[in-house]
């Protein structure tokens, strides 16, 4: 090939990538180097001015406990949905992958309408769901003679409380992981396993989690990653309440950003920054999964 | 003859959309260059649901008289703020906005948020000397707005169910003023199996935190927001404020308080009083404009008392500030002659009876109410506000300058409204400890205000808070 149909490939090259590069660089890029620039400013968002106060935003952030609060309540909804998510999808992704069940593709659709509904939706319709003076699930409980329960309301049930509606909510993206991950397994070695006599129990711990194990861990750092992004369920189903004890770190930083009477921009930039180190460190966690991933599938081949 | 190939297919329709793209901007910045004001679009926000078919209309009718076409926009007022924060960055503010932004005047004029008005001679002649102030209206003697509400109301009027209040053998014209007589009652209403209460202490605990400040103050604390008037110190810590939120502890506790409510926003709980979901409802003046708007029916069924106070016979008297202008011209405004017009226009004969039978925030010429066709529960509680609500004094009266420490304060949080939801939900115990911490994190925020306002140049000092000659039940340096 030519350096000039060398040239000529590149520049047709960047030219189909050029939209890409301008909208990632004005949607992504941009504002991740504007909110670096202003955590180091005081600004309420409002006016011109913007005066520059060094790390001081980053001081106040590290001195308030609230902030330590909403790292907690993040931190403690990641270790609530995790293992949920990541376990209970893989079991009925087995059930799911299963040849002789009926109705596969009604039920696997199904169980992924909620992913496609918008999160804010059902963070709202919930709120009516769970009312615990006129919903459904709070009637039929004092109806048993339970009394009303306040899901959202209480302190010690909010947040599990949104947790089980977010696991119900991307059941069906960790669903489908697996079931892309079953359907890897060749089917000829179950089928070799049972003429050897091996019985579910066995197929399950010899052949299915041994050869899962590089996809589990992918599954795994892809969900813990994607739990740090939860504001629009966590907003419209308590707004961070009952005091704070739902109040991640997104909706702490949004309370400083937006909610407060005089917005303080940069105290809400700096704590988006060390959030930011947050999910990049799981980032990076990620991208060794990946690897780890990818080395223990060579091994096993 | 070569034929096209899929490259140069793709080619040519990337040139033909990237023509396309710069024709569409080519002509949509043609016409953004003469757009707002040139265009005849007058442009106006707000954010006053009860008031947003009387502005649809208003606009309408506004038109032909300014010789522009007047657009007008309701914005929900929990959004509105982020709503004009993004237009003003983006260099997209309407013509005439409402006054939901939170900053001081000298922030906004600083900010190049608001264009000074004149309002015709006429329409002067009907507003109150109280409603121009310097530093809150008017700074250097330049005008940016004047209020259209009266200062005297209330957020925390007792609004009841009559149906239910009267199957409850209660009287829904003789509401209980008291905090027994109010408790014994709610207990009657439980006993008829009708949910007794609902507040709004969710969402971000702003409701609640005014109420619990105004129930303070017919508590006996003499300021405001936690500020005492004769010492100029924060004191949230009050017997007063421990008094009341005690107080809603015992409703809570006693499962007076509708389940639910501690996670209610304002309109959350009003739309479970206008359903008749509850019986009683404790809310601002404008709770009945509001519940109609939700749900028609209830306006028959609307009856209200005052705030209540801890033991009977105790003055009802609130406090409270100069208004400020409840509707501004954007600086970036290509018609400010005509948006001056359109706001003097609100006091106009015909917009005022709009707003009076509208029954939001009462109008300043309180009269205008008595003699309108509300509803009786409207007119009693504004009857209540007139009689009980005084003008308090203010910082930034006394010195105008203090508008640059308003502008350098930090929100302070927890503040008294997450306290309250954090007490009746058992994630504080120490109620008082509680409050005198955020006696000194206010305490404290003022004091880095104040230096940081010193070190720019303010003249300002702590003493600008101190008014030893106050008096409860009178108005404070009202204009004679």
């Amino acid at each position: 090939m030519t350096s000039r149909s060398v040239r000529l490939k590149t520049t047709w090259i960047w030219i189909f990538l050029l939209p890409t590069v301008v909208l990632y660089g004005v949607y992504t890029i941009y504002p991740i180097i504007a909110s670096y620039w202003y955590s180091l400013v005081e600004w309420n968002g409002f006016d011109a001015d913007q005066k520059f106060v060094g790390l001081s935003n980053y001081r106040e952030v590290f001195a308030d406990p609230l902030f330590w609060n909403s790292f907690k309540v993040t931190l403690f909804f990641m270790l609530l949905v995790v293992p949920a998510r990541v376990l209970l999808t893989l079991l009925l992704a087995m059930i799911l992958n299963s040849p002789k069940l009926p109705l596969i593709g009604l039920l696997r659709s199904a169980f992924f309408i909620p992913v496609v509904t918008t999160t804010a939706i059902i963070g709202v319709v919930m709120r009516f769901i769970l009312d615990p003076a006129s919903g459904p699930i709070s009637t039929a409980l004092t109806k048993l003679g339970f009394g009303g329960v306040d899901f959202l309301g209480d302190q010690h049930l909010a947040l599990p409380t949104a947790a089980v509606l977010y696991v119900w909510k991307f059941f069906g993206v960790t669903m489908i992981y697996w079931l892309a991950a079953l359907q890897t397994i060749p089917y000829e070695l179950y089928e070799a396993a049972r003429i050897d006599g091996a019985g579910t129990g066995q197929l399950f711990r010899h052949i299915t989690v041994p050869m899962l194990k590089p996809f589990l861990i992918i599954i795994t750092v892809l969900t813990i990653e994607e739990t740090f992004h939860n504001f629009d369920l966590m907003y419209t189903l308590t707004g961070g309440g009952p005091y704070f004890h739902t109040e991640i770190i997104e909706i702490y930083i949004y309370r400083w950003a937006f909610a407060a009477s005089i917005p303080q921009l940069g105290h809400a930039s700096a704590a988006a920054v060390i959030f930011g180190l947050l999910v990049a460190v799981v980032g990076a966690v990620q991208l060794w999964g990946v690897y780890a991933g990818r080395r223990l599938r060579g091994d096993q081949r | 003859m070569t034929g096209m190939t899929r490259r140069s297919l793709l080619g040519a329709s990337v040139l033909t959309a990237v023509g396309a793209a710069t024709g569409c901007s080519s002509s949509s910045s043609q016409s953004g260059s003469t757009s707002g004001g040139a265009t005849g679009t007058l442009d106006w926000w707000d954010h006053f649901s009860s008031f947003k078919r009387l502005n649809d209309d208003w606009a309408k009718t506004q038109s032909p008289s300014l010789k522009t076409n007047v657009a007008h926009t309701y914005y929900d007022a929990s959004k509105a703020t982020q709503a004009f924060q993004l237009a003003h960055q983006a260099n997209k503010m309407p013509d005439v906005y409402s006054n939901v932004i939170g900053l001081p005047l000298p922030a906004l004029v600083s900010g190049k948020w608001v264009h000074e008005v004149t309002i015709p001679a006429d329409i002067k002649s009907k507003l109150p000397k109280d409603a121009f102030t310097e530093g809150i209206t008017q700074l250097d003697g330049k005008l940016y707005g004047f209020p259209m509400f009266s200062f005297r109301q209330s957020s925390t009027l007792v609004w009841v169910n009559k149906d239910h209040w009267s199957k409850a053998g209660l009287d829904p014209n003789n509401v209980p003023t008291d905090y027994t007589a109010f408790k014994d009652a709610l207990g009657k209403l439980k006993s008829a199996g009708i949910q007794p209460l609902t507040l709004a202490i969710g969402a971000d605990g702003g409701r609640i935190r005014d109420q619990v400040d105004d129930m303070a103050q017919t508590a006996g604390f003499p300021g405001y927001q936690g500020l005492q008037f004769t010492t100029g110190e924060y004191a949230y810590h009050h017997d007063a404020y421990v008094t009341v939120i005690e107080f809603l502890k015992q409703l809570n506790d006693d499962k007076l308080i509708m389940p639910g409510s501690n996670n209610f926003g304002v309109v959350d709980a009003r739309t479970r009083y206008a359903s008749g979901a509850v019986g009683t409802f404790i809310d601002g003046i404008w709770c009945a404009g509001g519940s109609k708007a939700l749900a028609p029916t209830i306006v028959d069924k609307l009856a209200s008392g005052q705030i209540l106070v801890p033991t009977s016979g105790t003055n009802p008297w609130c406090y409270r500030g100069r208004p400020a202008a409840t509707y501004f011209v954007s600086a970036d405004s290509k018609n400010p002659d005509a948006a001056g017009k359109l706001i003097a226009s609100f006091m106009s004969d015909d917009y005022q009876k709009g707003m009076v039978e509208a029954m939001d925030q009462p109008p300043l010429n309180l009269d205008l109410v008595a003699s309108s066709n509300v509803v009786d529960a409207y007119k009693k509680g504004v009857e209540y506000c007139k009689k009980n609500v005084f003008l308090m004094p203010q910082a930034i009266v006394k010195n105008p300058s203090i508008a640059k420490v308003d502008a350098l304060r930090k929100p302070v949080t927890p503040h008294v409204g997450n306290i309250v939801q954090g007490y009746l939900g058992g994630s504080i115990k120490d109620l008082k400890a509680e409050l005198k911490k955020l006696s000194d994190a206010t305490a404290a925020d003022r004091a880095q205000a104040l230096q940081k306002a010193k070190a720019a140049g303010a003249k300002v000092s702590e003493a600008d808070y101190v008014f030893s000659d106050w008096k409860p039940g009178q108005d404070y340096g009202a204009a004679k």
